[in-house]
Formats: C-alpha cells, structure tokens, sequence
C-alpha cells in the first residue's frame, strides 16, 4: 500500500516526538518532499523537515526513468480524472518532464474520445428482416416442443465428436439389441442368413440352370438355322460367279478371236500391196 | 432491436473479426434474447445483460470454430482475416482512418486486453458490471483495464505516430 496523506496523519505526532524510526520515517521523510500539504502542516507544527527548494526536481528524481512503469500503472485513472490528489499531482508533474509519457498521456486522451465511436456498426438494411425471419413463427405454428427437439439435435450435431459418439451409441445399441440373449432381436442374423440361403438363393440358383439350358438350346437352334442359310447363300452365289465367269470367258474368248482375224487380214493385205509395187518398179526400168 | 443491433453487431464483430460471420452471429444472439428473453430480471441495466448474451454466443462459435477450422479462414497479414462476400466494417469506415486505425491496433491485441477494451471503453460498461460478466475480482478488471489502454496506446502509436500528438 502506497504512503499517502491520510498515512502522515496516521504517524504524525510519532514523527514529532521523534520516535518513528526505519522505514516508517523514511517514508515520512519522502512523501513531505512530494506533498506540499503535509509539508506545510509538518512545518507548523514545528517538525524537522527539509525544505522543498525544486518539488518538479525532486518528483522526477523519483518518478524518471525506470519510474516511467509506475507512472504509468496510474495514467489510465489520471486520464479519467479517477485518480487521487497526490497521484494526480504526482502523474502530472512526470508527465511534464517526461516526453514517452507525455506522448502516451496523449494518445490514451484521444482514444478515450475516439473509442465510443466504435460502439455501434450497421448491420445492414436487412438484419433486421432476417432475424424477424428467423423469431417469427411460420405459417404452420410448430408446436414448441418440435422446435427444442429440433434446437437440440442442431446443437448435437455440430458438437465436434457428434461422429464418434454417435458410432458408439450405435455400437452398443447393436449389442443390446442383437448380441444379448433372449433380446427381441437375438438369432435375428441366423435367422436372416437362413432365410437368404434357403428362400432366395436356392430359388434363385434353380432358376438361373433353367434359364441357361434354355438359353443354350435356343441358341444352338439359331446357329443351325443360320448355318443352313449361309450355305445356301454361298452356294448360289458360287453358281452364279461361275455362271458368270463362263461367260465373260465366251465373251473374250469371241473378242479376241475377231481381233486376231483382223490382224491377221491386215498383214495379208500389206503383202499383196508391197509385191504389186516391186512388179510397177521393174516395169519402169525395162 | 433496431435500438440495439449496431451495437450487438460491434460486439459481434470484435470478437469473430469477420463481417459476415459477425451478421451470422449477431443474428444468432438476436434470437438467443427472443427465446431467453424470461431469463432477464431486470436487477441489472439491459444493456449489460445483452452484451454478456452477446459474449456468450460470441464464445460459443468461436470455440466451434476453434474445433472446425472453416477452410476459408485465412489470415492476412496484420492478423486481419480474410472477410467474405460484403464489405467489412474497415471498408464501411473507410472514410475515417482514425477509426481503420483502431481497428487494426485492437485486432493486433491479446484476446483479454481486447475484450476489456470491447466491454469498458468501447461499450461502455461499469467495472462492476465487468467484473460480474467476467467472474473476476474488480481489482483484476481495473488493473487489466489499465494494462489493456497502454497496450492500445502503445500500438496505435506505433501504427501511427502523428496520432495524440
């Protein structure tokens, strides 16, 4: 607890006496050098004080410096007009001397003005249709206890473990339902697996057997059938390739016999000319 | 609630730091007072009784958040997150630097200095009314009250040193 006036006035006429002694006088002593009040009562009563030649000097010599911290654990309520006389005067006296708190004392008065400021922030035009949207009761007036169950599974679904625990309660309801003896639900896998296998697999098997010796003989009747029809299509079309390939042949065969008898009255007619020309030419000689 | 949604939605916003989620959530809180509205006994003002509604659900998406990060939530630098699609309050206020400026200071804080800057000096409330929604001594809220200014003080200086002088 800090040594203020109302400490003084708790030890004063022990200071007086003379018989306040250690740490108690010396903060006597100190605070007499701050407080020009308790100075001026000090001095009229006739107490042993030291005078107050520089007060700005002696508040600095005990508040500059690494004081600056305790300074400063009282500006905020100096600023607010909170704190006591001595404090203040105190604060203030430090603040004149020193430029870091100075500047600090002068942006924590600013910030008092300037934070109120940030108190409100529009929302925009439609907050105000939106959360009506959202309190209103719709058309259908859902009874309340609809609308809690609803809020409760939101609330539980978005609980971050909702996943693993609701894999356990799962879990364990599995097992009381079907794991435990003479449950509702016991044998029910036995049950069900006996019923697949003699109610729908085995109908299933005979009838797909069935189904594939159908199928097989259908097909085997196809392919015959297909069969037979290929062959006779590749029959009458050899036919008639070879049909056609006698008589393209008679046609050639006709065409190039024309052609060699043209040829060959041609050469005849060439001999013939050339011998009647040797007989005109010695004819001219003789 | 015309009457009190900015300020709702300024305490909504100090807390998630994100516009969109602040609407989200300023929402939320409106409908928390309409369903919670019997809870109120009038042996506080209103107004504290809705901010600490207010800082409850605030809290109660946070630690949501805090358990499924949204892919989305991207910090820039300065710490200020990434806003969604509407303009942010820092947009909104773009024609007073000095209010941009406090923004930035109070988001670069720790998260108690900001709330007792939120609650005392930004909206106002008694240290008792404090000390009451933050289940702390009054002695505690005053000193991290005076913490908190210096604090504020001492980074908007350094984000703008012509401020205060």
């Amino acid at each position: 607890m800090s040594f203020d006036c109302r400490s003084f006035e708790d030890v004063m006429e022990a200071f007086l006496d003379g018989t306040l002694t250690g740490r108690n006088a010396r903060e006597v002593r100190e605070h007499l050098l701050t407080c020009a009040d308790c100075h001026e009562l000090a001095e009229i009563a006739g107490a042993p004080v030291e005078a107050m030649p520089d007060l700005t000097a002696q508040v600095l010599a005990r508040t500059s410096g690494s004081s600056c911290d305790h300074a400063r654990n009282g500006l905020c309520e100096y600023i607010d007009g909170l704190a006591d006389a001595v404090d203040a005067e105190l604060i203030r006296m430090h603040v004149a001397g020193c430029e870091a708190c100075a500047t600090l004392s002068n942006v924590l008065a600013e910030l008092a003005t300037d934070l109120p400021a940030l108190a409100e922030m529009n929302p925009g035009e439609r907050f105000t249709a939106e959360v009506l949207a959202r309190t209103v009761p719709r058309g259908g007036q859902t009874p309340r206890w609809v609308e809690q169950l609803v809020q409760g599974w939101n609330r539980l679904i978005r609980r971050p473990r909702f996943a693993l625990e609701g894999a356990y309660v799962m879990t364990l309801l599995m097992l009381v339902v079907l794991g435990v003896p003479g449950a509702l639900l016991a044998g029910a896998p036995g049950r069900v697996a006996h019923a697949a296998t003699h109610e729908i697999a085995e109908p299933v098997q005979k009838t797909v057997v069935e189904l594939k010796a159908t199928v097989s003989e259908r097909a085997k009747q196809a392919l015959d059938s297909t069969g037979a029809k290929v062959a006779d299509e590749a029959r009458t079309t050899a036919d008639g390739l070879g049909a056609y390939s006698s008589r393209m042949f008679e046609n050639l065969k006709t065409r190039m016999g024309t052609f060699w008898s043209r040829v060959a009255s041609g050469l005849a007619n060439d001999e013939e000319n050339e011998s009647s020309a040797d007989d005109d030419d010695q004819d001219g000689d003789e | 609630m015309r009457r009190f949604q900015s300020r709702v939605y300024s305490v909504a916003y100090h807390y998630m730091r994100d516009a969109d989620e602040a609407r989200d959530v300023a929402q939320d809180i409106f409908v928390r007072v309409y369903q919670r509205l019997d809870g109120y006994d009038g042996s506080s003002a209103f107004i504290a009784w809705l901010l600490r509604v207010s800082r409850n659900v605030c809290i109660d998406r946070l630690r949501r958040r805090a358990a499924r990060p949204p892919a989305s939530d991207l910090v820039l630098d300065g710490g200020v997150e990434l806003a969604g699609g509407g303009p942010s309050p820092e947009d909104a206020a773009a024609n007073s630097d000095r209010k941009a400026l406090l923004y930035r200071a109070l988001h670069a804080m720790s998260e108690k200095n900001r709330e007792i800057i939120l609650l005392k000096e930004i909206q106002g409330l008694k240290i008792e009314e404090i000390s009451q929604m933050l289940d702390l001594p009054i002695g505690t809220v005053k000193s991290r009250s005076s913490r908190a200014r210096i604090e504020l003080a001492t980074r908007v200086r350094a984000l703008a040193p012509s401020y205060g002088a």
